[in-house]
């Protein structure tokens, strides 16, 4: 039984080891792991859960942001969605900002949930305080065969 | 007592062959997770079990603890102790994964599947596949001493 938890600690030692040495390696660390400022306030995004926010898909206050690649945008969107590329939020901020009106709710999605947050942190930073995160992203939005656009948007 | 000499049965042919399946699942799983922690540990973040700093941590080291346990079971080598990992990591999972199911989060469970593939996973899918590789790890836990090293010069549990 000894050699048994021993063995087992070797391997748990092992993976430890491994998983965060290739990390470092490769010099990608995982979910926002270079932005602990973000890892510590994520928790506090306000969420929307895809069934409200698929009520607001034709609703003029509300307004969808996609954080993925703009080629991914392209393909396939959340109805009504406005690229909001995660490659240059400034840029894309500089495209948008004039439409954020007070009383306009942002919604921000994609594929993964850490792009959709740093937009949310990043429009929140710039006092759009009407900002959340669509829970589940693009992939339960595509799941739930929701309305999207696709082809190249205007 | 002494221990008897493992013998290359009908039961050694089980379980070894339950070793290459069990171990060749934990692989195919942890490849995924390794190539792309981050995808992982948005999947993990979905949970909302973890506060954020443990999202990171466990994103970087599960897949790797998923991988070694598959490639020891497979190899024959320390292959008990593999199995019991292997089932610690199971319930594990089957608790979050009910728990997150019984909050409301409708999500991928994060097993293999990674990006625009992954799926919503359903309750009883879940449970039936993992409570079946549960069953053949506490088998292998149970058992494995009879099977033999599949490298052939390594004995099982050297």
């Amino acid at each position: 039984m000894k050699r048994l938890f021993l063995q087992m600690l070797v391997i748990v030692v092992a993976a430890l080891v491994t998983g965060f040495v290739s990390n470092a390696a490769r010099n990608k660390l995982a979910w926002g792991g270079n932005d602990p400022e973000l890892l510590k306030r994520q928790a506090d995004i306000s969420r929307i859960s895809l069934d409200e926010a698929a009520k607001h898909t034709d609703d003029a206050h509300a307004f969808f942001l996609d954080v993925r690649p703009r080629v991914e945008f392209d393909a396939s969107r959340i109805r009504g969605a406005v690229s909001f590329s995660a490659d240059d939020f400034t840029a894309a901020y500089a495209e948008i900002r004039d439409f954020l009106g007070p009383d306009v709710q942002v919604i921000v999605y994609g594929e993964s949930t850490l792009p959709a947050v740093r937009a949310a942190e990043f429009l929140q930073a710039r006092g759009h305080t009407a900002v959340r995160v669509l829970d589940g992203g693009w992939r339960m939005w595509q799941e739930r065969t929701l309305p999207v656009d696709t082809g190249a948007a205007p | 007592m002494m221990a008897r000499e493992p013998r290359f049965g009908w039961a050694g042919a089980v379980l070894l062959l339950l070793r290459f399946a069990l171990g060749g699942v934990f692989i195919y799983y942890a490849t995924p997770k390794i190539v792309a922690p981050d995808l992982f540990a948005a999947d993990v973040f979905n949970y909302h079990l973890l506060p954020p700093w443990g999202v990171n941590a466990l994103a970087l080291v599960l897949p790797w603890l998923e991988m070694y346990a598959g490639v020891f079971l497979v190899i024959g080598v320390w292959s008990r102790a593999a199995a019991t990992l292997m089932a610690g990591m199971l319930v594990v999972f089957l608790i979050a994964f009910t728990s997150a199911k019984l909050r409301g989060f409708d999500i991928a469970c994060g097993c293999s599947e990674r990006g625009a593939e992954a799926k919503s996973t359903g309750l009883l899918f879940f449970w039936l596949r993992d409570c079946a590789m549960l069953a053949a790890a506490l088998l292998l836990v149970r058992f494995d001493r009879r099977a033999p090293s599949p490298l052939g010069l390594l004995r099982p549990n050297a």
